[in-house]
């Protein structure tokens, strides 16, 4: 187990305390994950990587959707709403059997807008459940626009409004809605002004190994490598996963815990994605940082400071961490900090892991859809 | 093997008899015996409950009747019965006392492989941590619209599943794939999916046209397309570092016309909205690198759809002009197909969602994204070979292929 008051230390220092912690949950303990309110930064071994889809999945279905009297259990209660006028429209149209199918088709959309981008994705975004489009129009002071809501057979309008060409209004503001969708349109205003007020709840996990004591390593190496992954690294999903290894890339070095990964901890690694970050950190006695000359153009000069690479090289060789994608399409990042220097080369390498949901994506979950 | 997905509410008491009076009970057991319509048999059944209910000071355990609205005498109010009226009572056959009809899964193997007990299940998979210690959880909650329901779920070894479902494209990263084609044993991703559909509405139309290299230098084919043409290829092996300057010609010949009949008028309104989205590289396609939408679609169509690239092919041999480059393009690109479609037998799957169950010394064998599933977690047993565990989506696999179950 890793120094718990080393990595608190440091993430409080870094997020100021502003963002809740957690460090290294016993694994599959998913309650203590799931409801969190607010942003949250989870620490785990790297074994625990093993379960990332899993843990997602647990945190995104748990019993929070059912939770009475909580923001998620009021976002409920208006989606019924919009499922139940959505089904009395349409049975009128194709009857109740066929309305049902429409009303699941819909259920399922928001239920993966909410788990994927939040409640503000029901209205807002490319996946959002309705659609305002801009109609042509000569008129050159005045802007008309239609909003779409989807139906079995094509989107239908169901409110228009006009606006003057720069007048700031609301997404839901000024609309001359058509009487048959009154009632629709009237919950998709409560929707609105819900999920506006409703907070986001933002997770990042961090799965972290080391192969010595974190105490060893240079402190503004660390700090880097954290607040990089915190504030540049990361998506604005709402679960966001990265893997961090840190790295002792001396051979002579004492301190060494961990030659290599064990069993699970090497199968983990299999779900981090390529295109990371290698981070290196040449200790003070690395020749890289006595040349005037070769500081001056790093990191080429890292990366030709032979006995460093060579070290770096051969560690990661040892570690066979070549054989898999996390090496792949990586970018270096010299670590430039030298009043703390420490004797202990090292790099840190970080890359982010399939979480198994499509938020990026055209929003189609495979279970779903065939 | 059946595992129960909730808690068990049913507690195991000793039943408590009583000594009841004979005479009494002996000729309200012959009015029930003797009922000739369910309202004589509903009103003796009320009469011999009425008998046997405990006194007040009955030392036996009391509780209320489960079913106390199958009585002539119903009230809201709880009636209180113990284990000698349950033991006589006219509906014993139908009461739910006692009986378990929680929803449970039922663990079906698939082959010959020797599977671990119920309890390792329980333990490992069926088990999640709460605030009040251990409780059961359905392991495909969030991953199957079917869990915590009543269903069955599949154990196979992992050299079985492989060879059940053979992966035909080993060069792709399955983590965004969303399904499997069994005809051509290929994963399918998300663009994929949406051209499938629009597939079949335009299948029938679509229409070659074999014009030299014009159509390149016509722009149906960007620089910026050739460019992640010629990287797809190579990566794919559709071209080689020791091909001449001709093949790598011939492929932008290949892909621009078919990026022409996708174009076609006859099938290029239902197809427009689909060739001018954007795709995310890994994400929506399997590629490395994006091109246009029509190229993007033009490739996956060659790989999905091999037996359009036969129809090319026949087109090409009624024009003598034709250069052999592209007979020996399609050779490399057109994957043979693993299966006709058959009757009954699905083609298209989803990934199924899996969980590994496996020695420690195998861990490094195991690969969490394959073509026709995903592994969630990983459990270590004693065995001698990965096994998973996987929730089928409805599909029944013990149908030697994949059918869907109706359900």
């Amino acid at each position: 187990m890793m120094d718990l008051e080393c990595v608190e230390s440091i993430l409080n220092q870094i997020t100021g305390g502003s963002t809740n912690l957690i460090l290294f949950p016993k694994s599959k303990d998913y309650s203590r994950l799931s409801g969190l309110e607010e942003n949250h930064i989870i620490v785990s071994s790297l074994s625990q990587l093993c379960d990332l889809p899993l843990r997602i999945r647990r945190i995104m279905y748990s019993e929070k959707l059912n939770e009475k009297d909580s923001a998620v259990s009021g976002i409920d209660r208006i989606i019924k709403d919009i499922l139940s006028i959505y089904t009395e429209i349409l049975s009128k149209e194709i009857g109740k059997v066929e309305s049902t199918k429409w009303r699941d088709n819909l259920y399922g959309n928001i239920r993966q807008i909410i788990a994927g981008e939040g409640p503000f994705g029901i209205l807002n975004g490319r996946n959002a459940i309705i659609e305002i489009v801009e109609v042509p129009n000569e008129d050159r002071i005045k802007i008309i626009q239609e909003m779409k809501f989807s139906f079995p057979h094509g989107p239908k309008i169901i409110a228009k409004r006009i606006i003057g060409v720069g007048e700031a209004v609301e997404r839901m503001e000024k609309w001359d809605v058509d009487d048959s969708f009154a009632d629709l349109f009237s919950v998709l205003q409560k929707l609105n002004s819900f999920s506006a007020i409703t907070t986001s709840t933002r997770i990042q996990h961090i799965f972290l190994w080391s192969d010595m004591p974190l105490a060893n390593y240079q402190p503004s190496f660390l700090k880097r490598i954290f607040s990089d992954y915190i504030y540049h690294f990361s998506n604005n999903s709402p679960n966001d996963a990265v893997v961090i290894l840190l790295v002792n890339t001396s051979t002579n070095s004492t301190t060494l815990e961990k030659a290599s990964f064990n069993q699970r901890e090497y199968l983990a690694l299999k779900r981090a994605l390529s295109g990371g970050r290698v981070y290196l950190c040449p200790g003070a006695n690395e020749e890289v940082f006595t040349d005037p000359v070769l500081r001056l153009n790093r990191p080429n000069s890292v990366l030709e400071s032979k006995t460093y690479f060579d070290d770096v090289e051969t560690r990661i060789k040892n570690l066979k961490l070549f054989d898999l994608r996390l090496m792949k399409g990586v970018r270096h990042i010299v670590s430039e900090a030298t009043h703390d220097l420490v004797e202990t080369s090292s790099i840190a390498i970080m890359s982010s892991c399939w979480k198994g949901t499509w938020t990026e994506s055209r929003e189609v979950d495979g279970e779903q859809v065939i | 093997m059946k595992i129960p997905l909730t808690e068990s509410l049913i507690v195991d008491v000793v039943p408590e008899f009583r000594s009841i009076s004979s005479t009494k009970s002996t000729l309200l057991l012959a009015n029930l015996l003797e009922a000739k319509s369910d309202r004589e048999y509903r009103k003796a059944a009320t009469n011999l409950r009425f008998h046997l209910q405990p006194e007040n000071d009955s030392k036996t355990t009391k509780y209320s009747c489960l079913h106390p609205s199958w009585f002539d005498d119903y009230t809201k109010k709880d009636m209180v019965v113990d284990a000698t009226t349950c033991r006589m009572c006219g509906y014993r056959q139908d009461c739910t006392l006692g009986q378990d009809q929680r929803d449970y899964v039922e663990i079906v193997s698939l082959d010959n492989s020797r599977i671990p007990p119920k309890k390792y299940f329980q333990e490992n998979c069926f088990t999640a941590y709460g605030k009040n210690g251990t409780t059961v959880i359905d392991p495909f909650l969030g991953f199957s619209s079917r869990s915590g329901k009543t269903r069955k779920l599949y154990i196979i070894s992992q050299n079985e599943f492989s060879r059940r479902f053979p992966n035909s494209n080993s060069n792709y990263e399955f983590d965004s794939s969303i399904g499997y084609d069994r005809n051509t044993g290929q994963s399918i991703w998300p663009i994929d999916q949406l051209f499938l559909q629009q597939y079949e509405l335009i299948s029938g139309k679509l229409k070659f046209e074999i014009i030299g290299d014009k159509d390149i230098f016509d722009n149906k084919l960007s620089i910026i397309d050739q460019n992640c043409l010629l990287k797809v290829a190579y990566e794919n092996g559709w071209l080689l570092q020791s091909d001449a300057g001709n093949v790598k010609l011939g492929i932008k010949i290949l892909f621009s016309r078919l990026i022409k009949t996708l174009k076609h008028r006859g099938i290029y309104p239902q197809m427009r909205n689909l060739l001018l989205l954007s795709m995310i590289p890994k994400i929506d396609i399997p590629y490395n690198y994006s091109g246009s939408g029509h190229l993007n679609i033009a490739m996956r169509w060659a790989e999905l759809k091999p037996n359009d690239l036969e129809r090319y092919r026949q087109h090409l041999k009624l024009d003598e002009t034709e250069d052999p480059v592209q007979e020996l393009l399609l050779s490399r690109i057109i994957q043979p197909l693993f299966k006709e479609q058959n009757e009954g037998v699905v083609q298209y799957l989803p990934r199924f969602p899996m969980i590994a169950i496996s020695p420690s010394k195998l861990f490094k064998n195991i690969e969490f994204e394959q073509s026709v599933g995903k592994i969630i977690d990983v459990n270590e047993n004693n065995g001698d070979e990965i096994l998973l565990l996987i929730d089928s989506l409805g599909f029944d696999l013990s149908a030697g292929g994949a059918i869907n179950d109706g359900s």
